[in-house]
């Protein structure tokens, strides 16, 4: 513990799953030629190839133990969907390495990656069209076994049957069409047909999110109870907290692409650590009337996974970024500072006088004296109309000079911490020793 | 505790997707209509094959009249019945009148329908099928597959049809089956690029992704999944195609290619009636006649079809 | 606070008719919203909320027809039937009950304003967001083409859209889920109406966009003293903003209370069961409870009280007798359940019903 490496301790057992690295990027320029830019400027050749890349998924790195439910919580846009299919190897990664039982499956031939595919299967969000329409339920519990050449066809229709009373519906829905169904019904078929093949680890992509309130309660009891009953290791992904709490053991946490937070539950609910967690769970509309006002609002979008911001990517909308050491700047006098970056950002104020913006945002001067340079001529700029010009200088002075825009935090233990188990990535919390000063 | 679904009754009978189109059909009275026609043509071609090719038109021989020689003492270009032109007045004994050659016009009618059906029949089959797994395995695949497969096809769309034929037919014979062979290739591409762009989308379902995860083998999900969502365009492009290829075998043989004379057909005696068009009229009428009901009455199946299709299935 | 509330709906019945048969979507919903407050219409899907709502704005097309009830706005009738059919069996509209001509031009939009689940729905993709919002000031305040631009840009400012005079002229494609949502919000305080019905505008949104959203909506209510309408299945947005809220099952308001009471105190099975059987982020739950079995379809309801089939605490007179909605605590709760005293219904000594009635299937280990 004294050594801060990112590695966990090593257990006796290795993982059932180890991702390291996993980086999945797409091409978004379309045709032949959309990924060339045009920019004559007489000196050189005036086509560059710049085809323009969706960093959906950078260098993300977890375990999960045999037979724990590891909860992968984001936004939309976060990329969870799309690392859920990289780690299926239904998109093939761009950079990194899947361990599962020990075996890298990003390095194995098509035929064999399809075998190791009994042993890991997949639960998607929409129950109604993860079922072929034209095919009747039995068959399609079935195919999975087909596949792998399991049993013989009287086996299957048995086992079929069974697993149709494991999930909760009647063997007798065999002849049924899936159109016959509800909601919660559908994704009991999808469980049952994941499970014909007996596998260890099961990823489930948004299982309850379409599902009513007291469909999605009943459907959570039994995937709990499938999971004692099969001895089955979950990676559950959602972007429903309070699912994410009642379900997992432990919890990863992902913004933009990368991974910010992993820790045990409720742990990471009592004492969240990073400020997206932070900023994550006081958003959330409690069920408690008395409860009230005490919600805190993160502002503004998500960034765009084509360019996403340097150093750490939550720096845009970070409650917490860090102030430029280079300044002499107390705490409160930085966070007014940071709210009139944003404010600037986004002009969400009337420019109308220099002293009227000053007082709006700063409680009086600021003690540095370039710092209070730049803020007024920044000013002067919103008042002349000219926003882009304020906010370039307000990035350069500021933004970028923080530590946030210049590295990006690496997912380390928290120093100080009696066990390695929170890896949180953040600046605030770094590994070179002391945590920053930060008010 | 289980799911409740609205109907619990024990002797539920499932209702595929199938089912429900063929009740659609049969509701809908102009594709009823469609379906009589059809099935009549069908019949009476079944019939036409069967006594003209296995049995050398015995039957038409023995109780009728053959199409293929003129009975004795027969006139040329009769009139129908009841009608009087200056070669005479119809009788009952040749009810459309007679053709140039003083044969049975009616006749002929009937042993010409074995060519436009066959033709019609065999050539769209072909097509379809094997449009379908080139298409499906284009649209699949996509890439270089898809990419090769497609430039290819669309070569054979570009060429206008009866120029293909001709260079076809001047290559390989005017008969019969290089006819069939003939409306099979440019029939395939109509087939590969409607199963291509339904495939396209069917594709990204989740189901398939799902059967991809399970660990099902490529070809077998193209087998199962992808191929049978995709049919219900191809279903009904099958049926108006029939009609389109029965034009085109008609124009064929209007050209001189196909069924060679002594051989009835109706685009034959569509061309053989031009020149007679002055003196008697009505001999153009009836196989022209023909035609137009026979391509209507596929028509009108496949638009019933495609009504049935649309909106049903997407539950 | 004027007594008389500002939206009254009494008794309203919306039914479809279909070749399966007639689908009696709302049955019998009363509920009420007084001036300034937000009044939440909660249940799951199926129960009949949307339809209710679009029945207020009189949005409800063929096969679907609003056959009976009330509905009273601001003093004017907007939907009022005379109590004997007419000679066609249909029912018959009253003299005063607004034209379809009046509904459009005085209240939609501009008294009452609607706002969908999905942007997509009311946004024209082909025209500027900037655009719509000018034309549809113009049109309901009488503004100059100048005046009204001015005043929508100040509003896409207000909802808190960055850089409004730039995005004024981008298309709706161009802007993120959370940011057409304030635009729709925007669109529908841009004619300050008096009720802004809400359908369900945050279920398709992140949980911090959810969560500016709400914010926002306090804020604007505080500013424009808007009375909202709020349709939800989240029990946690209900805890949030709600004043009072109306349950819904099955195309009837079982339950009616203030949002402290519904929360802390229950009085319908259905609310208990519908709030046991939610995951918290502010605490672990070990087991959820949820409720057997799903919700019936609304063209053939269960007999007598229409939960019963599911409601755990279900008797034999549950089976026979139909509870309506009336006061059941002093503190003036409304409830559809016979188990109260209000209902006389002889509750205590029924027979219960058990899992034994055919209606439930096998047994399943909770």
């Amino acid at each position: 513990m004294t050594d801060v490496s990112s590695h966990p301790e090593e257990s006796e057992e290795d993982p059932l799953v180890r991702v390291s690295g996993l980086t999945k990027h797409f091409d978004n320029s379309s045709g032949l030629l959309g990924s060339y830019e045009f920019a004559p400027d007489g000196l050189s050749f005036p086509f560059t190839h710049n085809p323009e890349t969706v960093r959906a998924v950078d260098g993300v790195s977890f375990e999960i133990e045999q037979g724990e439910t590891l909860g992968l919580v984001g936004e939309s846009g976060c990329g969870k969907s799309t690392l859920a299919r990289v780690l299926l190897q239904l998109l093939s990664p761009t950079d990194g390495d899947i361990h599962f039982q020990g075996e890298n499956l990003a390095e194995l031939s098509n035929e064999a990656l399809r075998q190791r595919r009994e042993d890991i299967q997949m639960i998607f969000q929409d129950p109604q069209s993860s079922l072929d329409p034209r095919m009747k339920i039995g068959a399609i519990i079935e195919e999975p076994m087909e596949a792998h050449g399991l049993r013989d066809a009287t086996g299957r229709e048995q086992r079929a049957k069974e697993l149709l009373e494991s999930v909760g519906l009647e063997p007798q829905y065999y002849d049924r069409y899936p159109h016959e169904f509800s909601g919660g019904q559908r994704q009991r078929i999808n469980l049952a047909r994941a499970l014909s093949v007996d596998p260890d680890f099961v990823v489930l992509d948004e299982p309850t999110s379409a599902l009513d309130v007291s469909i999605q309660a009943q459907i959570l009891n039994t995937l709990q109870d499938l999971q004692t009953e099969f001895g089955l290791t979950y990676l559950f992904i959602s972007h429903d907290l309070s699912v994410i709490r009642h379900i997992s053991d432990r919890v990863a946490v992902m913004y933009l692409g990368e991974l910010v937070e992993v820790g045990d539950v409720d742990r990471l609910f009592e004492d969240p650590r990073h400020p997206y967690t932070q900023a994550l769970l006081s958003s959330i509309p409690v069920p408690d009337p008395r409860s009230r006002g005490e919600r805190s609002v993160l502002h503004g979008d998500v960034p765009s996974p084509i360019n996403p911001p340097s150093g750490c990517r939550f720096r845009t909308r970070c409650p917490a970024l860090i102030a430029p050491a280079e300044y002499d700047i107390s705490g409160s006098e930085w966070a007014d500072v940071r709210e009139l970056i944003r404010a600037v950002d986004r002009r969400s104020f009337d420019a109308d006088s220099v002293s009227h913006i000053q007082e709006q945002f700063l409680d009086g001067r600021l003690t540095d004296t370039r710092c209070q340079e730049v803020v007024t001529e920044a000013i002067e700029h919103t008042v002349a109309d000219e926003w882009e010009r304020a906010t370039e200088l307000l990035q350069t002075e500021f933004a970028e000079k923080s530590v946030c825009a210049e590295t990006a935090p690496s997912l380390d233990s928290i120093t100080g911490e009696p066990t390695t188990d929170r890896r949180v990535a953040c600046h605030l919390h770094g590994s070179e020793g002391e945590p920053i000063q930060h008010e | 505790m289980s799911d409740a679904t609205a109907d619990e009754s024990t002797t539920h009978t499932p209702r595929s997707g199938w089912e429900e189109v063929t009740t659609q059909l049969r509701r809908n009275s102009t594709s009823r209509w469609g379906m009589y026609i059809v099935l009549f043509i069908i019949v009476v071609a079944i019939w036409a094959f069967v006594d003209g090719v296995v049995l050398d038109y015995y039957f038409a021989e023995r109780f009728w009249y053959s199409p293929i020689t003129a009975p004795p003492g027969s006139r040329g270009l009769l009139p129908p019945v009841g009608i009087t032109n200056e070669y005479g007045t119809g009788t009952w004994a040749h009810p459309l009148g007679t053709d140039h050659r003083g044969r049975d016009i009616l006749v002929r009618l009937v042993y010409g329908s074995r060519i436009a059906i066959q033709i019609g029949i065999v050539a769209t089959g072909v097509g379809a099928t094997l449009g379908t797994i080139i298409g499906a395995v284009s649209g699949y695949y996509g890439g270089w597959i898809d990419d090769v497969l497609q430039r290819t096809v669309e070569t054979f769309y570009a060429i206008p049809f009866i120029v293909l034929m001709i260079a076809i037919m001047s290559a390989f014979g005017r008969g019969l089956w290089i006819a069939i062979v003939g409306v099979s290739v440019i029939t395939t591409p109509i087939f590969a690029r409607l199963i291509r762009s339904e495939v396209l989308s069917v594709r990204e379902e989740e189901y398939i992704e799902a059967a991809k995860a399970a660990g099902v083998r490529d070809r077998n999900i193209i087998r199962r999944h992808v191929i049978p969502n995709s049919l219900a365009p191809v279903l009904v492009q099958a049926t108006l195609q029939i009609g389109v290829n029965i034009l085109i075998v008609a124009a064929l043989s209007f050209l001189g290619f196909g069924a060679q004379p002594p051989t009835p057909s109706w685009g034959a005696m569509l061309a053989q009636s031009r020149t007679y068009m002055l003196p008697d009229p009505w001999f153009s009428v009836w196989p022209g006649l023909a035609i137009l009901v026979t391509v209507v009455g596929f028509n009108l199946v496949g638009d019933g079809l495609r009504d049935a299709f649309d909106p049903r299935l997407n539950d | 606070m004027s007594d008389t509330p500002l939206l009254k709906v009494e008794n309203l019945k919306t039914q479809f008719f279909t070749e399966a048969g007639t689908v009696q979507a709302v049955d019998g919903v009363s509920f009420t919203v007084e001036r300034g407050e937000i009044v939440g219409l909660v249940g799951e899907s199926g129960a009949g909320k949307s339809v209710a709502v679009r029945s207020i704005l009189r949005l409800i097309d063929s096969p679907g027809h609003i056959v009976g009830g009330e509905i009273t706005f601001d003093g004017k009738t907007v939907v009022g039937f005379e109590d004997e059919p007419g000679t066609d069996g249909e029912p018959t509209r009253r003299e005063e009950m607004l034209t379809n001509t009046e509904m459009r031009s005085q209240i939609r939009g501009s008294e009452i304003a609607l706002i969908f689940q999905d942007p997509m729905e009311s946004l024209n993709p082909v025209f500027t967001v900037g655009g719509q919002l000018r034309e549809l000031i113009e049109l309901n305040r009488g503004l100059s083409k100048q005046a009204a631009r001015d005043r929508a840009i100040e509003i896409l400012r207000e909802v808190g859209i960055p850089q409004p005079a730039e995005r004024f002229d981008d298309y709706p494609h161009q802007f993120s889920g959370g940011m057409r949502q304030r635009v729709l919000i925007a669109m529908a305080l841009g004619c300050e109406p008096k009720l802004i019905v809400a359908d369900e505008p945050t279920t398709a949104l992140d949980v911090t966009v959810e969560g500016q959203i709400l914010d926002l909506v306090y804020d604007l209510q505080d500013k424009y003293d808007a009375s909202f309408l709020w349709v939800t299945h989240d029990m946690g947005i209900v805890a949030e903003i709600c004043d009072r809220v109306n349950v819904m099952y099955l195309g009837e308001v079982v339950e009616r209370a203030s949002v402290d009471d519904l929360f802390y105190n229950p009085q319908h099975p259905y609310t208990e069961a519908l709030l046991n059987s939610i995951p918290r982020p502010d605490q672990s739950t070990e087991d959820l409870q949820p409720l057997e079995g799903a919700m019936p379809e609304p063209i053939n309801p269960p007999s007598g009280c229409r939960f019963h089939d599911r409601c755990p605490e279900a008797r034999e007179v549950c089976q026979r007798t139909h509870p309506d909605l009336r006061t059941v605590t002093e503190a003036g709760q409304y409830a559809a359940c016979l188990k109260h005293d209000a209902f006389e219904a002889a509750y205590e000594t029924s027979r219960p019903l058990t899992d034994e009635s055919p209606a439930a299937g096998g047994d399943r280990r909770e």
